[in-house]
């Protein structure tokens, strides 16, 4: 309680102007792509939020209380580099606002005192008309040396709160990331599906109280290299996790479930998905059927398809191919095709929303409706 | 926010203690001492981004109160020449630590080891455990002990680090790694002692 007071009292007097200019402007990345964008209420909807930077990874996203999305993602020279910052840009429901830089290396270590050498994945959370945002940084060595922070940002992206360290593992705090969006507990506190990777690499769920700190951490036991976790909750106590699978062994979508709010967790099995050690993402649908947006083809990320089930262990159905290896005309000249880290949400209106990493150059959003995910493949 | 300032306050101890430390042993004295206790403390006023405590604090974390007590002592000892914990409650402390670490770390890092770490956020029976363990060391006599645990127990009460977690308040890694340096050499002196005494044994006899 203490804590809680003396927080609020600091928070108060650390506020800190960050002034961003919201220019709305769009860059169509095809006739197709614009025409669509003409539409009041296409039923899907693709496009490009445009970037200022050579490399985009990791979106997020949340809907603000009046309707509109705000999308944040890590972009700079290339994953890893200095100069990467957490970018941010707003859709009014046409059109994705100008990028900017919402949270930079130095907000960062300025805000913790502590000398931050990358920044990584960023998952954004609506808190009342707040963007928390956490994010992934590195100080010595690779992401295995990661650890979280948290940013408390208005819905300008005025810095308002203190900006926090989460400690979630007792040694040197180091390993944890996070990469999915967490869910809300009866009384507040929120759940995060992070995962570890100093020396293995496991799930793990962080309890994050109000004012930032981990106040509880459940590891979920599950067999070699199965990681990045996404959570969705079906119920009131229920948890079910989707989970990545390391290049090592047969790469292919896990599941595992609590049903006493992840205090205890089932075997994670396979669920008939293959999937080349790529990130997932998914979404409960309001017939309680579930939408999956994975990659299936082994040996690369140059498919990205949307999947349904009645239930987490199946049957799969392909519903939507969202961009497929065969090479459009602004692909001709990448070496490498890659449509990665899906973000899936539903908002408010039933709409379902899915950002990904369009050839680490673009992030991308699909907007669809649930009627077009009716099933057979598109 | 005060559990910033705890830290921050924490790496400055780390810096002016190591610093001390280096400088009684490279000048054999303790005006060595003062004079590396005084360019820690110039080095910890600098800007943010040239301070030591920016670095050490990005790397370490927060310190917890074992690290606390470790280097309150290695500064009164550069400086003052004085010991403030004995062999003795050093080698208890030791113990405690070196326990505690084998029983949180290797789930920590993904080993099939019991989550004794989770206990550290909520567990009524592990904060009793140590306050009773508290009084008993002051009963016994072992006060160094006795503090190190009550201010743990202090610093999770109050939120006085940025970890809720009261294993965190108790004992860090760089202070588990010198408690298990401290222990190890404990069991070979004493190994050394007991070879010893039987060589001179089997000499008598």
């Amino acid at each position: 309680m203490l804590c809680l007071v003396l927080w609020v009292v600091a928070s108060g007097g650390a506020a800190y102007q960050l002034n961003l200019r919201r220019a709305a402007a769009v860059i169509p990345d095809s006739p197709a792509v614009a025409a669509a964008m003409t539409s009041r209420q296409p039923l899907t909807h693709k496009v490009s939020v445009p970037s200022p930077v050579p490399s985009v990874h990791a979106a997020t996203a949340i809907e603000m209380g009046d309707g509109t999305l705000q999308a944040f993602w890590f972009g700079g020279a290339r994953e890893g580099a200095k100069d990467v910052s957490i970018w941010g840009s707003i859709y009014d429901g046409k059109t994705w606002s100008k990028p900017a830089i919402v949270v930079s290396r130095d907000t960062i270590a300025q805000g913790t005192g502590r000398y931050i050498r990358k920044l990584g994945n960023p998952v954004a959370v609506r808190v009342g008309e707040e963007v928390h945002l956490y994010v992934v940084s590195v100080s010595v060595g690779g992401w295995s040396g990661s650890a979280l922070n948290r940013v408390v940002l208005d819905r300008d992206w005025n810095r308002v709160g203190r900006t926090g360290r989460l400690v979630g593992n007792p040694l040197l705090n180091l390993g944890t990331l996070i990469r999915a969006a967490p869910y809300q507990l009866e009384g507040g506190d929120l759940v995060f599906p992070a995962y570890h990777e100093m020396m293995e690499k496991f799930p793990q769920m962080l309890r994050v109280r109000s004012d930032g700190r981990v106040v509880d951490r459940i590891s979920v036991p599950v067999d070699e290299d199965l990681f990045q976790p996404w959570a969705l909750v079906p119920e009131a106590g229920a948890v079910e996790l989707f989970l990545r699978r390391g290049a090592d062994v047969a790469p292919e979508v896990h599941v595992s479930d609590s049903r006493d709010h992840g205090e205890t967790w089932n075997e994670a099995r396979e669920i008939g998905l293959p999937n080349p050690n790529a990130g997932i993402s998914a979404v409960g649908m309001d017939d309680g059927s579930v939408l999956l947006a994975a990659n299936p083809d082994e040996g690369g990320r140059g498919n990205l398809t949307l999947f349904r089930a009645p239930e987490i262990t199946g049957p799969w159905k392909p519903v939507y191919k969202v961009d497929t290896e065969k090479r459009e005309d602004d692909e001709k000249d990448i070496e490498q095709i890659e449509y990665s880290y899906p973000w899936l949400m539903k908002t408010s209106d039933g709409l379902i929303h899915l950002f990904y990493t369009w050839n680490r150059t673009q992030i991308r959003h699909l907007q669809i409706s649930q009627q077009n995910l009716e099933g057979g493949e598109q | 926010m005060i559990s910033q300032v705890v830290s921050e306050v924490g790496h400055i101890l780390l810096t002016v203690s190591v610093l001390a430390w280096l400088g009684r042993l490279l000048f054999r004295s303790n005006r060595g001492a003062v004079i590396g206790f005084a360019i820690g403390a110039v080095l910890s006023v600098l800007p943010m981004e040239y301070s030591p405590q920016f670095y050490t604090r990005s790397v370490l974390g927060d310190l917890s109160v074992l690290s606390w007590v470790f280097l309150v002592h290695l500064l009164s000892r550069s400086v003052y020449g004085v010991s403030l914990i004995s062999q003795g409650q050093g080698r208890v402390i030791s113990l405690i630590a070196v326990v505690g670490g084998l029983l949180i770390y290797p789930a920590s890092l993904g080993a099939p080891w019991p989550d004794f770490y989770r206990l550290g956020f909520d567990s009524a029976f592990l904060i009793s455990a140590f306050a009773v363990a508290a009084f008993v060391f002051i009963f016994r006599g072992r006060f160094v002990v006795a503090l190190w645990l009550l201010l743990a127990l202090t610093g999770y009460g109050f939120c006085l680090l940025e970890s809720l977690n009261f294993w965190d308040c108790l004992f860090d890694y760089p202070s588990f790694v010198v408690a298990s340096g401290i222990l190890l050499r404990w069991c070979i002196a004493r190994s050394r002692r007991n070879r010893k005494s039987e060589t001179e044994l089997k000499t008598e006899s």
